[in-house]
Order: C-alpha cells, then structure tokens, then sequence
C-alpha cells in the first residue's frame, strides 16, 4: 500500500513537471514582427503595363541596386533605407531584412523574372494552424484548424479540419495546435501576409481559404 | 482575433494592440462590430426572405419603413451607379440587390466602431473585402496578398496598406456572377479585380462595376482619382493601374 | 502409492537444455518504461508550451493520465499473455504481482483522467461540471462507452480488493476479472475520436493500434492456440489417483511426446481437468517429481472445491495442460551448494528439483518444513534420493516459533553450516516464506541468492 501511495505521488509530481514545462504565462499579442520584406516599391517605377515580375523580397535589392547585388548585406541597407517607411519600422525589420536579403542569391539582375527565394532543399512541408474559433452571434459555431502544404514555401493546399461543437472541448483544441505557421513559411512570392483580399468566399468555402489559415496562425 | 460568420461569408477581425489594458475595450468593440454586423444581415440579406431589403424588394415595405441605413445604402448605391457610368447598379434583373454597396459600407462601419473604441491598429476582412487602420505596427503597413483568381492558393499581388480599403472582385468564388447590365450577359473578360482606396464603400463597388465593364475597365480606373486597380484577365495576363505600385507589387508568374 | 526412482521410465538429465529465452525483469521494466516514455513524449510533440490557465492545466493533466492509463492498460494485458519468455524470465507469480500492482494503478489513472478533463472542461468553458458532465456524455457517442468501460473497470478493481475476495469463490472473481477486455473494448473508440493525440494525427492512431493488434496477436496464439495444438498433440488424460497422505494425493498424468513441453523440474502447468465439475477452471500445479516421456505427476493438497474434486477424478479423463511455466528451475544456480527450503505442500516443485538438481554428495540440502506429521509427504521417496545422492534431508515438523522452526534467530545457519555460499529455493505458504526471507537475511544470505515461487498469485 505504502509503494502504491508513493507511486501515486511521484506520478502527481511528474505531472506537475511535465504541465510546468509547457506554460507561458498569458500576454497581448504584441504586434507581429514582420520578417523584414519589405518591398521596394518605392524604389521601382515600372511601367504599369507592364507586369513587374519582380518578386516582393528579393528583389528590392535586386532591382534598385544592380551593382552591389553580389553582396546582399550591402544590399540590405540600401532596401531598408529605401523603405518608405519611417525610421523605427527599418531598424525593426533591418536584422530580418538581412537575413530575408541574404537568401535570394547574389546574382546579377539581368533577367527581370528573378526566381523565387532559392531555399537549400525544395522540401514539402505541411503545417498546422493554430485553431480559431468561429462563432456566429453568441453561439460557438466551432472550430477551425487548418493544414497548409507548403512546397519551397509557397502554399499548396490547405485543408481544413472541423470539430464536433462543445465548448469545453474547443477550447481544448484552441490551446492544442502549435502555431506553426511561421511568417518566415509564408510564400517568397508573396512577403509575409497580414490578410488577403479575394472575390467574397462564402462560409465553406473559406475553411479552404488562406485567409483561414492566417486567422488561424494569429489567433 | 476574431472570426464571425455573417452575412453569408466570414468576417476576420484583427486588432492589435500594444497594452494590456486595451483588450477589454478592443473586444467590447469586436463585440460591438458584430452585433452591427448582424443587423446590418438582418436588414439587408437578400437571402432572407425577412429581411427589410427583400421585403421593400417584393413592395411589401415602404423606404419610408425601412431603416434609415436603408435609404442611405440606396442612396450611395444610386451615387455609385452614376460615378460607374451605370455600371454598378443594385438592381438585376429588376430584382433589388444592394449588396455590392453593402458589404463594403457594412464593413467600414465595423472598422469606424473599432476606430471608436480606441482602436488604432486593425484590419477587417468581410469575405475578402478589407478595411485597414494604422498598419500592422506603428510605422509598419499591413501586407495584403490578393489571391490569385486562377491558381489556388497562390497570391497574385501584395498591397501594402497603413490605412485603407482593399477591395476584390472576380469569378474565382462564385462564378460569374456579376452581370454586364448593358447586355445581361456574365461578364467574363476579367477573373478578378482588385482596387484600393481609401473608403471600402467605392473601392468594393468600383471593383465590382470593373468586372462588369470587362475591357473597358483599365481605361475607367486610370481615371479614377484615388484608386488604384489591378487586374487578372481570363486569359492570365495582368495589368494594373499606372499607380499601382505605389501601394502593391505583383508578384512573378 | 506412487512408484517412483529407478522403476520410472526415462530419466530426464538434470542439465538444462535451455529450451528458450527468458527475459530479465529489468530489461522488461526498462522496455515498459521506455514505452510509457513514448507515450508522454506524444502528449509533449502535439502540446504547444502556451498553457496558461487552471483550466489548461486540468485539461492537460487529463490528456496525460488518459494517455497513461491506455498504455498501462495494455501492458498489464501483454503481462497475462502468458508469453513464454515472459513467463520464464520472470516467473508466473512476479508476472501477476506486477498485474495486480499495475491493475490498481491503471484504475487510478482512469478515474483521475476522467475527474481532470471534466473538471478542466468545465473550468475553461465556465461551466459547471454536472452540465458539462452531461454535455460530454450526450455529445460524444464514444465517451458514453467510455463511461460504462469506466464503470467496469471500477467494478472490477472493487471484486480485486482483499475484503471482497475473502468472501467470493475464485472462480466468480476469475471470471468477473475479464471484463476488462471489454472495458478496454468499449473505450477504445473515445480515445480516437475525442483524444486530441489521436484525432488529428493518423500516425499516432496507426502506432496506438498496432501496440493494441499485437499485444491482443498474443494473447490469442499464447491463451488460446498454443494450448490447442499442445492438447491435440499430447492428448493427455489422467493415469491415476494416489493418496500421499490425508488430504494430500497425487494424480498421474500420461500423454504423448512429453518431452516436447521441455518442462523442467520445479516447474509448473495449469491444468485444466474436462471432468463434469472441473472443466471450466484452470489451476496451477507444480511438477512433483521430474517429468518424463510418458508421465506427469502433481501433487494436491485439498484445500478447496476444485482440488476436492480432482481427487475423484476417473482414470482416462482428458487433461490440457498450459505450460509449463515457472522460474524455479535449475537454471536460476548461481552456487555449488544449495539448501531446498521447503513449507508444506510447498515441497511438490522442490521434491522434483531434489532429485535432479546436479550437485555432489554433501552439497545438496532439503529443509522440509510441516506444521504436523500429517502434512509430511514424500517421505519415502525423499529418504531414498537422499541416500542415493549423498544428500540431506532435514524433516522439522512442529508449530511455528516451537522447537522445529528454523527460522528463529540464527537455528537456520546451525542447520546448515556456511549457508552463505548456498542458493536457497524456497517454496511455502507466504508466512513461512516471509519467516525465511528474514531469517536468510539476518544470517547474510543476499537476495539474488534466494529463488522463490509463491502459489499465492
């Protein structure tokens, strides 16, 4: 009995220390950092017929500082100091903006269609998005996750996942998905997303969307 | 964060804040936004067979009973109707249909709710129609990507926004569902349109009599002081508004 | 009588011939613990470090506990899966300890996983908890389940305390004690459609099913198959009843290619005798004399219903036997000498041992030990080993504490000089065997010295 007792206890303990290990004590959303893409768009001018088929991160440098591309931290500065906005948003974005500018290869802009951001493996990823919770008036309608595929980053296929309604057991799930979908994930094509814009999506169909998938990772 | 399903699309809030102390207010507002949003469904929706708009539709109200909101909504959708060269119109097939000019005024409204209660960074998206205040973060402007009407799940376009109006219109959702009323028939031409202004009101229906007017529409948008448009053909081929890049980039293929 | 030494058939060598693999309790607890590991480290991979409130904490514990008791669950069935390196590494009676021990301790993590998510439910939907009780109950078809296979296990672990088998037959208990196959049954669908490690992740629902499918694999061929074809090969039936002593008797068991169970002295089978008031029960009985090609010979000491029955039982009545089991065996030496230590009926397996455990005149020693006279059995065959083999045979009949036990201070030692260099097998009723552990160890003997089977389990 004085052993059965003594196990009870050492398994309350690991308990303990397993649950301490996963808890972050609560705070606001801080304002989500960007990952430092910020595109030149005050440094190109093209012609507006024409389709810049230039890609948002890499080719701020690339484009509006042909010279220095082969050393993309000298680049860096020039797209940041380029940047339109204010002084504060460079130095914030600048440490990420090196490193999002550091990736596009150093090659010299003679094609106007640069690739996408190379990255070392063309790996395909999937990844999880936090759950959202989705009423409609006072009534918990239930709960969204969403499963993004990325392929070298760019999104691929979303799936979304829906949940029996109950509160307890939502709010389970709120807290159960990892948030994933890191900002640096997001598409090279695209810099880091805050929201999109499309023709009007009814309810179902934007589960599938990628406006889901954000909601989801910002929740 | 907060997601509503209304108005038979969802509605994304996103309200940043920097100080504890805010959350309370900012959901009071969110809250407040939603009720809003759910009379505006209430009066409006012309699926609702109850609802004010699809009664006065039928003549079994008068716009003298109707809400105040109502004949204001008519109001711009008339103003609107003219600035479009009659493009827009809230009337199809002598149906009344409002709705062109109600999402967007519907989801500025919200916006001016959160506006009012204190906020100073958010973004509101009602079925891809976006009402945007303040940037992401102080001196940082929001990115919006425009998806691409003809590959899923790719972008087409990234908008960048402190304060503003997103607006997209096009066939990837539904179809084509936006008729030319010169010849009744669906407007094919072009599989969506994007505009950006500062007002979700016009730049919604702009973008909605864009897609109407087809060709004519790059021409009709450079003309329209204050917005900026771009645009993915049927067959592919994008093209946008001379300042357009001021607030967006395109993104390669 | 029983006839028995040189006029028995085929003596089987005393050498072991190492039929199998047993596997080391250690390496076994190391297995389940890394099991159990594993399953934590689920729980750890899908849970983002953003817990913050009581509620989380509750809700979390709970997916833990729940996580625990499935896994715990199914080791305890893999333990009764009669798996023969299992039970020949550890032997049959460590085997149902560990059950029982890891019975009590399955059914509390139910209970506390049950409690935590209800509780933490509750607490994160600012509810209280008979509706959200109620809300998981008719929400869930699978938690419904759950809750009877709950109830089961409860009523199970209730019929398991001492207090109530004191008063219940064996066999009502035995019998009772399996719904908890279908306990595990009916909570096996909740956990994949209502546990969060399991519904979104099919890889964890493919691994959890296959740790279930092949754990049940076994017990099937092991409870089920293997007895079969052992019974159809060896087509065993009894070949007499003989009374050893009042209330003692011995029954023969004759079959065909005995040899092929590759029992070993000291070992035992559960035996299952198809007579009209036996054939639904199975007990353990040691080997009482060394097994051969033709014969099986156990020992019974009439104690209850079923051993009362079997004294009756007709020559000719088929037997099956599942075995043979046991670690008491000749391969558990680890010294030239060895002391046999034997409490009552608990001579059966160390009478068989006697006789064939290899050891030179002067180092074999078999301490008998019975309460009165009347007990003693054997006596015959153990004076003669004893003779032939150059061994000891001490008889100490008398009450405990009187003049005749051993285990007082240091008698034991007096009785056999330099016990420490001897291996000890010990077999008795569990208060003699507590007697003798204490009295080994007051004299010096280490634990790994002493080789027990307790008939208790």
């Amino acid at each position: 009995m004085r052993r059965f007792v003594s196990v009870l206890l050492a398994t309350v303990a690991g308990l303990v220390v397993l649950l301490s290990f996963k808890t972050t004590p609560a705070k606001a959303p801080r304002p989500v950092a960007l990952s430092g893409t910020t595109p030149s768009a005050s440094s190109t001018a093209p012609d507006s017929s024409t389709p810049v088929g230039s890609a948002a991160t890499s080719s701020a440098p690339d484009s509006s500082v042909p010279a220095s591309s082969p050393q993309p931290s000298s680049a860096s500065p020039t797209s940041a100091a380029v940047t339109a906005s204010s002084g504060p948003s460079s130095a914030k974005t600048s440490p990420t903006a090196t490193k999002s500018a550091a990736k596009p290869t150093p090659k010299p802009t003679a094609k106007p269609t640069p690739k996408p951001t190379p990255k070392p493996s063309s790996t395909t990823k999937t990844v999880t998005g936090s759950v959202v919770t989705v009423s409609e008036g006072r009534r918990v309608f239930g709960v969204v996750q969403v499963r993004l595929t990325l392929t070298n980053g760019k999104i691929t296929a979303a799936t979304a996942i829906q949940f029996p309604q109950n509160d307890g057991h939502s709010l389970d799930l709120s807290n159960y998905s990892i948030p994933k979908l890191s900002r640096e994930v997001l598409s090279a094509q695209s810099a880091s997303i805050d929201a999109v814009s499309s023709a009007t999506y009814t309810s179902e169909a934007y589960a599938q969307s990628v406006q889901a998938a954000l909601d989801a990772a910002k929740a | 964060m907060h997601v509503e399903h209304v108005m038979g699309t969802v509605v994304s809030f996103d309200v940043r804040f920097t100080d504890e102390a805010q959350r309370a207010p900012m959901n009071a507002g969110i809250a407040d936004a939603v009720t809003w949003l759910h009379r505006v469904d209430d009066v409006f929706s012309t699926y609702r067979d109850d609802s004010q708009v699809s009664r006065l539709g039928r003549g079994e109200l008068r716009l003298a009973d109707c809400d105040a909101d109502v004949e204001e909504v008519l109001e711009l959708c008339a103003q609107v109707g003219r600035e479009t060269d009659g493009y827009f119109s809230s009337t199809y097939g002598g149906r009344l249909d409002p709705t062109g000019v109600v999402k967007g005024w519907a989801i500025q409204r919200a916006s001016e709710l959160l506006s009012s209660a204190g906020s100073t960074h958010h973004l509101v998206n009602g079925g891809g129609d976006i009402q945007a205040v303040g940037g992401s973060a102080p001196g940082v402007p929001w990115q919006i990507g425009i998806a691409h009407p003809l590959k899923r799940d790719a972008l087409a376009s990234v908008v960048q926004l402190t304060d503003g109006a997103v607006a997209t219109s096009g066939i990837a959702e539904r179809g084509a569902h936006v008729i030319d009323p010169f010849t009744g028939q669906p407007a094919v031409a072009l599989a969506s349109v994007t505009v950006v202004g500062i007002d979700l009101i016009r730049t919604d229906a702009y973008a909605t009599a864009a897609i109407a007017m087809g060709e004519r529409a790059h021409r009709w948008l450079e003309g329209c002081v204050g917005y900026e448009a771009f645009a993915v053909a049927a067959d592919g081929l994008r093209w946008c508004t001379s300042g357009y890049s001021r607030v967006g980039s395109v993104t390669a293929t | 009588m029983t006839s028995v030494l040189p006029d028995r058939g085929i003596r089987r060598s005393s050498s072991p011939s190492a039929p199998g693999f047993g596997m080391a309790p250690n390496a076994l607890l190391l297995a389940l613990s890394t099991g159990g590991a594993l399953v934590l480290l689920l729980w750890w991979h899908d849970t983002p470090a953003t817990l913050h409130t009581f509620g989380d904490w509750l809700t979390n514990a709970g997916r833990i506990t729940g996580l625990l008791a499935g896994y715990v669950i199914i080791v305890l069935l893999l333990l009764m899966a009669r798996v023969p390196s299992l039970e020949r590494g550890l032997g049959a009676d460590r085997l149902a300890r560990w059950h029982a021990m890891g019975g009590r301790y399955a059914i509390s993590l139910a209970v506390a996983h049950t409690l935590l998510i209800i509780w933490g439910y509750a607490v994160s939907a600012h509810e209280s908890v008979i509706p959200q009780t109620g809300a998981l109950l008719t929400q869930y078809p699978d938690v419904m389940m759950a809750t009877v296979a709950l109830g089961l296990l409860i009523l199970v672990a209730g019929v398991s305390m001492r207090v109530a088998r004191a008063h219940m037959r064996y066999e009502t208990w035995y019998y009772l004690h399996f719904y908890t196959y279908l306990a595990v049954a009916l909570s096996f669908s909740h956990e994949f459609s209502t546990g969060l490690d399991f519904s979104a992740s099919q890889s964890a629902r493919v691994l959890w099913s296959l740790l279930y499918i092949s754990i049940a694999a076994l017990l099937f061929w092991y409870r089920f198959v293997v007895p079969i074809r052992a019974a159809a090969r060896h087509r065993m039936v009894v070949a007499g009843v003989f009374p050893e002593a009042p209330g003692i008797f011995s029954v023969h068991v004759t079959g065909h290619h005995l040899d092929d169970l590759r029992a070993e002295p000291g070992q035992f089978f559960r035996w299952r005798f198809l007579s009209s008031g036996s054939w639904w029960q199975s007990h353990p009985y040691s080997l009482s004399a060394p097994p051969t090609d033709r014969l099986l010979r156990i020992t019974v000491k009439v104690l209850g219903d079923h051993s009362h029955a079997l004294r009756t039982l007709h020559k000719g009545t088929r037997v099956f036997a599942e075995g043979p089991y046991g670690a008491l065996t000749e391969r558990r030496r680890t010294r030239r000498q060895v002391l046999l230590l034997a409490g009552g009926i608990g001579v059966t397996p160390l009478r068989a041992l006697f006789e064939t455990l290899s050891a030179r005149p002067g180092d074999l020693t078999l301490i008998y030990r019975a309460s009165s006279e009347l007990d003693v059995v054997f006596r015959r065959e153990l004076d003669a080993i004893a003779q032939w083999r150059g061994a000891r045979v001490v008889y100490l009949v008398g009450p405990p504490g009187g003049d005749a036990d051993p285990f007082i201070g240091r008698r034991l030692a007096s009785i056999v000089p330099d016990l420490v260099a001897h291996d000890i097998y010990l077999c008795g009723p569990p208060r003699m065997m507590d007697a003798a552990h204490s009295a080994l160890h007051r004299v010096g003997v280490r634990r790994r010295q002493i080789h027990t089977e307790s008939f208790e389990f």
